[in-house]
């Protein structure tokens, strides 16, 4: 296990957690998608739609250091460590999302309204900001998405 | 395989770093949080992390996960360390992949050691041009560990990749300890209550 990585030392060590949440409240109540990997490897998936039928999936696994250094690189690499949501766009009855990372000594918790396109990106006070943001979200989506998909073979709904 | 594992024991090691904040109880009403499937663990230590954000301090630790299970699938009779078989296969990471890297590129040079299953070669959503990791999926162990041994510091593409297991049996050792240096507050009541057999 030791032999893969340490390609890049700022992702490389130190504390690391990171939970993202979008969800909203509406007709079919509460819905939601949230994942969360902790610092020993957990990677933790929750997924409820009560569209059509009633169930939220739950799932856990825990992923291998190179899996969490990867993790750590992709946040690395957007710079998101570096912004601020204060100019970001409230959460409202749309939606809501939520990152939280620590990396090393630094810990970000910002929320804002869902981001429908780059267009709302574009029309908010910090756009810079915002669509890295907007961007990180989606590719850090994409690689939960399928880690649980090869590993359960479950596709996620989107929230 | 894929069982719904009775947790709680397994959680009460999580409950190690769980830190439950008490003073959420607005932020529980105007959002909805008890249907929060994931209690947000505190493993911040105030006093050496610069934190920022409108939602810091605010964390809805509001399920505990004793309350829900999560399904997570079980080796057979294996309960050492070491990679974690997924549902239909074995899965690996591979990282360090240059940026125009195509999936072909992949599949052609795992098919060496079986057949590839299954193959995430994920995009960057901003450029469109490959993240820098791929999952693959094989049938046996045996075709995993062979590319992981053969691929692992290997030149793809005139680039150093990395392969190795994505999943693991069992928590990461010697992570850095996350408990937080000051006392941890007392635990809820609520929380005290579903500890107690």
């Amino acid at each position: 296990m030791a032999a893969a990585g340490g390609e890049n030392s700022g992702a490389g060590e130190g504390e690391f957690y990171l939970r993202y949440y979008v969800g909203h409240k509406g007709k079919f109540g509460h819905e939601f998608l949230e994942f969360e990997f902790r610092p020993d490897g957990k990677l933790r998936y929750a997924n409820n739609s009560n569209y059509k039928n009633d169930t939220m999936i739950r799932k856990e696994v825990f992923v291998s250091p190179s899996v969490l250094r990867e993790a750590r690189r992709i946040i690395q690499e957007s710079d998101i460590m570096k912004e601020d949501d204060s100019n970001w766009p409230e959460p409202d009855r749309i939606g809501r999302q939520e990152l939280e990372i620590v990396m090393g000594n630094e810990h970000i918790s910002f929320t804002t309204s869902k981001i429908g396109s780059l267009v709302d990106v574009q029309s908010s006070k910090d756009p810079e900001g915002l669509r890295i943001f907007y961007y990180l979200v989606q590719d850090l989506k994409c690689f939960v998405f399928s880690l649980i998909n090869l590993h359960f073979k479950i596709k996620p709904i989107q929230s | 395989m894929v069982a719904a594992m009775g947790r709680a024991a397994a959680e009460e090691g999580d409950v190690e770093f769980v830190d439950y904040d008490q003073d959420d109880e607005d932020a529980m009403e105007e959002d909805g949080r008890a249907a929060r499937a994931l209690p947000v663990p505190r493993i911040v230590s105030p006093a050496v992390v610069r934190t920022r954000g409108r939602f810091a301090g605010r964390s809805p630790s509001v399920l505990t996960s004793s309350h829900y299970r999560f399904d997570s699938i079980t080796n057979d009779g294996d309960h050492g360390p070491g990679p974690q078989r997924s549902i239909e296969g074995w899965t690996i990471l591979v990282s360090g992949i240059k940026e125009d890297a195509e999936e072909d590129d992949f599949y052609n040079a795992f098919s060496e050691f079986g057949h590839v299953k299954d193959l995430h070669l994920n995009l960057e959503r901003r450029t469109g041009y490959a993240k820098g990791y791929a999952l693959i999926e094989y049938e046996s162990f045996e075709e995993a560990q062979a590319a992981i041994r053969a691929m692992n510091g290997s030149q793809l593409l005139t680039k150093t990749i990395y392969v190795d297991w994505a999943f693991s049996r069992g928590p990461i050792q010697n992570f850095k300890s996350t408990r937080p240096s000051r006392p941890r507050s007392r635990t809820p009541p609520r929380r005290l209550a579903a500890l107690r057999p």
